[in-house]
């Protein structure tokens, strides 16, 4: 967690392995990082290493046409003068004629160039270094530093006298940093696009950044790495620190150069010397852990209870169509029920009653006629029994 | 630098993002991430509480790393690995075991136990099958003789 007062010690390493000294992380590291900074200082920076392009001053004027006018069953647009010649009489000036001018010609006073706030420039500088001392953030941008020793990287100042390749090979192989210079070398391919016939053929990746203090052999041995640039610690540039705009370079800082941030960008408590009138930015939070913050007591004071019951969805039971939840709304509707259902079964028995009686009736008055039809009575006998 | 920091500066943007054609949630690449998914609780770079599960290089177990507590800014000395050569079943309880027992990201255990389980499945023995061929060529002709 990074907070600003907390400020381990960071190792320095020579071979890889701890040489025994150590410096305090300078309070550059725990400066609030600013991605959105980065990206628009990045963003303008790049835009001054332009060269002004431009179509020529004249293209497309260099002829004296003139407009034919109307009447002579062609476009309106200035044709060339004279005659004996295919030229004659074509269209010219306009930017749809062959060979006319284009639409807007391009101009070599076009703004290549952008300026930025000094302090811009520093927060974002602050932002970049302080982005790099974080392993997360320097994995995602896909450094390979999974053996690195200790992220930030603080090697000796020998490695400032080193004048070979071949030394420096071996330091950065002994240091666990060969890796990401394997993974350059992998990613070594031809641009897509027209940039191939622009002297922009090969691309590829960014290695690691190596910031000294004194250059004594150092930028001759690791120039011819691919991957590596080299930098002093007095002339940071926000486009090496950042390639891209995006933040989390790996930088491997030599001792002195290590030392010398504290001078360059103050700590809070003191300004800084090097630059004048500057100190670190004021973070909007300086505790940025948000699961520490919601378990903290000044927060938890003021939190409600947890709510731990789980409230599930609950079936809606139509009372119309089910006894249970009829019964559980209108207890009496049971008593209803059990009453309607024996007024049925006793009107069905009076009903019945009353069927037979009439059917008995009936059946006498038959018997009655009976004796008139005689044949009747016997065939209806046997129909009885 | 908090995981929320980093998380909202890397969402949208690292070197291990995989978006796919209409595939609404990114994958992810990184070697540390449970489910291969890019979201704040499975990024496997910006906590300092971890859990990775890879196939064993034998073809047989499983890999557990983990983050340790210590060593934060020390990637080499970070990464803990152990491997698990025992049976899916054991193997799957002490993964259990690992994360219930030391508190270790019990947000992960599921997501762990069906990457172990999903490995495991993959380094069974596939049953042996017969394939019915017809003989060809000569094998064919005689068969007609």
């Amino acid at each position: 967690m990074a907070t600003m007062c907390a400020r381990p010690m960071v190792s320095v390493h020579v071979d890889g392995a701890p040489s025994g000294a150590s410096v305090a992380l300078p309070a550059v590291f725990r400066a609030p990082i600013r991605p959105d900074v980065v990206n628009f200082v990045h963003d303008q920076m790049s835009k001054n290493a332009r060269q002004p392009y431009a179509v020529s001053a004249d293209a497309g004027h260099q002829t004296s046409a003139e407009s034919w006018g109307t009447g002579r069953a062609v476009a309106r647009i200035p044709r060339v003068r004279g005659g004996g010649t295919h030229r004659s009489g074509q269209g010219a000036f306009g930017n749809m004629c062959r060979g006319g001018r284009m639409f807007a010609p391009t101009k070599i006073w076009r703004r290549w160039h952008r300026r930025i706030n000094v302090n811009q420039k520093r927060y974002a500088m602050c932002s970049a270094i302080a982005a790099s001392s974080s392993p997360a953030l320097v994995m995602s941008k896909g450094h390979l530093i999974q053996e690195t020793p200790e992220i930030p990287l603080v090697v000796t100042d020998k490695v400032q006298e080193i004048s070979t390749t071949k030394e420096a090979v071996m330091m950065l192989k002994k240091n666990k940093i060969w890796s990401d210079i394997l993974k350059v070398y992998k990613s070594k391919r031809f641009r897509a696009g027209k940039g191939k016939m622009r002297n922009r053929r090969r691309i590829q990746r960014r290695g690691p950044l190596i910031i000294y203090n004194k250059d004594q052999g150092l930028t001759r041995a690791f120039r011819n790495i691919p991957g590596v640039d080299t930098i002093c610690v007095n002339k940071l540039n926000l486009l090496k620190l950042a390639p891209g705009g995006h933040v989390g370079r790996f930088c491997i800082w030599t001792e002195s150069a290590f030392r010398k941030l504290n001078s360059l960008y103050g700590t809070w408590q003191k300004k800084s010397t090097m630059k004048r009138n500057y100190n670190l930015p004021m973070p909007k939070m300086t505790n940025t852990d948000l699961a520490r913050l919601l378990k903290s007591r000044e927060i938890l004071a003021v939190v409600r209870d947890p709510k731990k019951t789980i409230e599930r969805r609950k079936v809606r039971l139509n009372p119309l169509r089910n006894r249970q939840a009829m019964q559980h709304l209108n207890p009496y509707a049971k008593v209803a029920r059990a009453a309607a259902l024996a007024k049925e079964q006793k009107d069905i028995e009076v009903k019945n009653a009353i069927l037979a009686e009439k059917k008995a009736k009936r059946e006498a008055a038959e018997a009655a006629k009976a004796p008139a039809k005689k044949k009747q009575a016997t065939k209806k006998a046997p129909a009885k029994k | 630098m908090s995981a929320d920091l980093c998380w909202l500066i890397i969402r949208n943007n690292h070197a291990y993002l995989a978006k796919k054609r209409n595939v609404k949630k990114p994958f992810s690449t990184e070697p540390m991430n449970l489910k291969n998914v890019n979201s704040p609780r499975y990024n496997g770079l910006i906590h300092n509480k971890m859990l990775g599960i890879e196939p064993a290089p034998g073809g047989k177990g499983v890999v557990l790393s983990f983050k340790a507590r210590k060593y934060q800014t020390k990637p080499s000395k970070n990464l803990i690995k152990t491997t698990i050569k025992s049976g899916p079943r054991r193997a799957l309880h002490s993964i259990r075991k690992f994360i219930k027992g030391n508190r270790y990201r019990k947000d992960l255990k599921m997501a762990a136990l069906r990457r172990a389980s999903a490995i495991f499945r993959s380094q069974k023995a596939q049953p042996f099958k017969k394939i019915r061929r017809r003989p060809r060529g000569t094998k064919a002709v005689k068969k007609t003789e």
